[in-house]
């Protein structure tokens, strides 16, 4: 087998990185699976490279592989446990193929909107996605309930995304 | 309660849905495309969240404060050595790091960082079992899976520790990769320094404790403690492939001096150069055929977004001609820089990839054998699977410079002016006279009177007529003056090609000749010594020529439409394409009496000749071929 070439599957890979990551947070639910598996994920890319056709865009192959790979995961957990089914992850993977180009614009924009927020809730979103904390957690730690921290958490996120949404739009029509 | 998919999309993301709001969103994904779209994009921000509140968490130090103290981080060291027996009491751990190091992109350790050391070693810890401590300046990104734990070296050394029994632990490279089960070993990426630049990339792995595996394309070899290798460069892959042929001595010592590690490197020195000049001319010939394609394209939205704005109705056709040529001269002076750092660019890669050096090498070789030996060399070859990635490489530089294309946004500056919408650049500073009104007279009436002669049908008259218009002759002179600086371009290139081939020897035999004459050195230099002069003196005259090449076919194709004939047989083309066949056949006897034959050969000789007076005025550069103080050839065997 050639030895692919490191630098060739970084370019690619980094340039699908995000919309992997994205994927599989929406196939899983859960952030630290889906980093798990994006991990596993690189390196069943890197050791199958050399089979990667350069015609076929590589997003599209990485996410083949990365459904495949969100598939064998959830046979792994536990029965009972609810999960999205496999048609779900499927579409979910379609739509992922098919969105990829409205991401670059959107997380450009998320810096810029995360600097416009208050303090107390930017620490509630570095808790719970920088430590990786559970909602429980957080309400412990800040000494508030779990409804209340949810409910900051929901409105936080919404006002992000309308915030993006509105630089997005902004930026597509042209306007400043 | 009234739940929306934005509710559920939520609480879905945040760990918070119950198994009945999965299932109901389960359901919404594989019916709503827009809830596929939505769950996905609240996907991307969330997991890019992690990334944009990291860089900050960093900055402003978000761990504890017992993580910053040196000591207590040394003893999370050490008991991250003990972590081996968490895996078989509970959680498999994650991948940490510690030192001095920085994760490219900023976020949390995790299988795929890009781990930089900086300032200092940095440490990162795998599976329990795995210990990697990375030397300041290094680079590595972690991979691997649960019990086969992975680093990519991407740069500088790294001292490895695996405990036995746990898992597998291998260390990557793009060329090569080293394989344990439990021992410790050093791992460094080597850049080896040519005169001048990086000609390649070496993995040297050093044995410690136990015994490893390091395989490439090259095959694999084990290593002992206290053992130290590095991974064969491509001549000793060859050499080994030559010596399994039973050759006779005599071809064998030739090939062995052919693949000593001194010439090698000298080669791909020289090979850079070779392959610098095939990049360029990819490269060119892709902006050549490329750019009249592409340009109108892009221009034509831009002119009619500032005269809609304006509401100055389009432009006359010699004006969109004037447009689109000054844009196409503009891009290729904006373009030639790109063309010369793609070449440099791809052909520095190409120098220093050992893949393709093997490659070119083993051609070498081959020109060299018996020919009973080839086939068996063939198949040596085949059954190492070097691979050939010249093509690539060529293929590369074609792809950057369609994408530069692509990419390129027509700057209308002092072409057009943004408040009248009217057209600025004049014929003088396009260096094309494309208004001249008593041609346009001229050739309209004379091909209206060749028209009119030929009795056709009404209807076709109506479709013909306008066609040779005095008001359509100037943008057809442009039409005409873009295709034929095409072709004369081609034909100066070509009388290049063969001129020089034609010329050069003596000049550069001359000229070497003189050199060595006047230091007394050594007399005349040997026919392979002249050989590899002339090839290096041509690669470099030929990018010395090519503004030539260009100002030759400019200059002869603005006199070509000083021609009536020329645009006139331009026109020609287009009424044909209204006509029958038997009109045309009367169409061309007509234009034949009336002497319309649109004869280039006159031009073609025209950029011809200055290409020939060009070559004969050329003073060979020997610039770092021959040393002017010694005599010395500086360049060997060029591919």
């Amino acid at each position: 087998m050639t030895q692919p070439d490191h630098r060739i599957f970084m370019k690619h890979f980094l340039a699908v990185e995000a919309v992997l990551k994205a994927y599989l947070l929406s196939a899983t639910g859960d952030l630290n699976t889906a980093d798990e598996l994006l991990g596993e994920i690189s390196s069943v890319l890197w050791e199958k490279f050399d089979r990667y056709d350069p015609a076929r865009p590589f997003r599209h192959w990485a996410l083949g592989v990365a459904r495949v790979e969100v598939l064998k995961h959830r046979q792994s957990l536990a029965r009972g446990r609810e999960v999205l089914s496999p048609q779900a992850i499927d579409a979910l993977a379609d739509a992922a193929d098919h969105h990829a180009a409205e991401l670059d614009d959107r997380l450009v924009h998320l810096r810029g909107c995360l600097e416009s927020i208050g303090a107390s809730t930017r620490n509630l979103l570095r808790l719970r996605y920088w430590r990786r904390l559970r909602i429980s957690e957080i309400a412990r730690q800040l000494g508030k309930s779990t409804a209340a921290v949810e409910m900051t958490l929901v409105r936080a996120r919404r006002g992000l995304r309308d915030c993006v949404e509105g630089k997005a739009a902004r930026a597509a029509g042209g306007g400043s | 309660m009234n739940e929306t998919p934005d509710d559920l999309i939520s609480r879905y993301l945040s760990g918070q849905a119950e198994p009945a709001d999965v299932r109901r969103l389960d359901e919404l994904v594989q019916t709503d495309a827009k809830v596929r779209r939505d769950l996905f994009l609240a996907s991307a921000l969330d997991s890019h969240m992690q990334e944009c509140l990291g860089e900050s968490a960093e900055a402003e130090t978000d761990r504890p404060a017992w993580w910053r103290s040196g000591v207590l981080r040394a003893a999370a060291a050490m008991l991250l050595v003990a972590a081996g027996l968490a895996i078989f009491l509970g959680g498999y751990p994650a991948p940490t790091a510690s030192g001095a190091y920085r994760v490219v992109g900023g976020g949390p350790v995790q299988r795929g960082s890009v781990i930089v050391a900086e300032g200092g070693p940095a440490r990162v810890a795998l599976g329990g079992y795995c210990r990697v401590t990375l030397d300041a300046g290094g680079s590595l990104r972690i991979a691997g899976t649960k019990r086969a734990e992975e680093v990519v070296l991407c740069e500088g050394r790294a001292t490895c520790e695996a405990d036995s029994n746990t898992g597998t632990f291998a260390v990557r490279s793009d060329v090569g990769a080293v394989s344990v089960t439990g021992t410790r070993f050093a791992v460094e990426m080597i850049e080896d320094q040519g005169d001048q630049d990086m000609f390649g990339r070496r993995m040297a792995v050093s044995v410690l404790t136990g015994a490893v595996l390091v395989s490439g394309t090259w095959g694999q070899m084990t290593l002992q403690a206290g053992e130290n290798a590095s991974t064969p460069p491509p001549e000793a892959v060859l050499r080994t492939i030559v010596a399994g042929l039973g050759l006779p001595a005599a071809d064998e010592k030739k090939i062995e001096q052919l693949l000593s590690s001194e010439r090698v490197k000298a080669f791909r020195s020289e090979y850079r150069t070779a392959l610098r000049r095939d990049l360029f001319e990819v490269a060119h010939k892709t902006l050549s055929t490329t750019l009249p394609k592409a340009m109108p394209q892009k221009v034509a939205p831009k002119v009619q977004a500032i005269r809609s704005k304006l509401r100055a109705g389009p432009p006359k056709g010699g004006d969109i001609a004037r447009i689109r040529l000054a844009v196409q001269q503009r891009a290729r002076v904006v373009m030639m820089p790109l063309i010369h750092k793609t070449a440099d660019d791809l052909a520095a890669k190409g120098a220093a990839d050992d893949h393709l050096i093997a490659s070119v090498l083993a051609k070498k070789v081959r020109a060299k054998l018996p020919e009973d030996k080839v086939a068996a060399f063939d198949a040596a070859v085949a059954a190492a699977k070097i691979p050939d990635p010249a093509p690539e490489y060529l293929a590369q530089a074609g792809q950057r410079v369609q994408d530069a294309i692509k990419a390129y946004d027509p700057d209308l500056t002092e072409i057009i002016d943004p408040k009248t919408g009217q057209l600025i650049i004049s014929d003088a500073e396009l260096g094309v006279q494309l208004s001249n009104p008593a041609a346009d007279k001229r050739i309209a009436a004379k091909l209206t009177d060749i028209l009119a002669g030929l009795n056709l049908p009404e209807a076709v008259q109506t479709k013909v007529a306008p066609l040779v218009a005095e008001n359509k002759i100037e943008a057809q002179r442009a039409a005409a003056y873009s295709a034929l600086r095409e072709k004369l371009f081609a034909a100066a290139r070509e009388r290049l090609q063969a001129g020089m081939s034609q010329k050069m020897p003596a000049k550069v035999q001359k000229k070497v000749t003189a050199i060595r004459m006047n230091l007394k050195a050594g007399g005349p230099p040997s026919a392979d010594e002249l050989a590899n002069i002339q090839k290096a003196s041509m690669a470099k005259a030929r990018t010395t020529m090519m503004p030539l090449l260009h100002q030759a076919a400019d200059s002869a194709a603005a006199d070509a439409i000083k021609d009536d004939n020329v645009t006139a047989a331009s026109l020609a083309g287009a009424v044909r394409a209204k006509l029958t066949p038997e009109q045309v056949e009367a169409f061309n006897a007509a234009l034949a009496k009336a002497q319309v034959a649109g004869d280039e050969s006159a031009y073609v000789a025209q950029a011809q000749a200055k290409i020939d007076a060009a070559i004969d005025a050329y003073d060979p550069d020997l610039e770092g071929i021959v040393d002017s103080k010694t005599g010395k050839v500086l360049v060997s065997d060029v591919e």
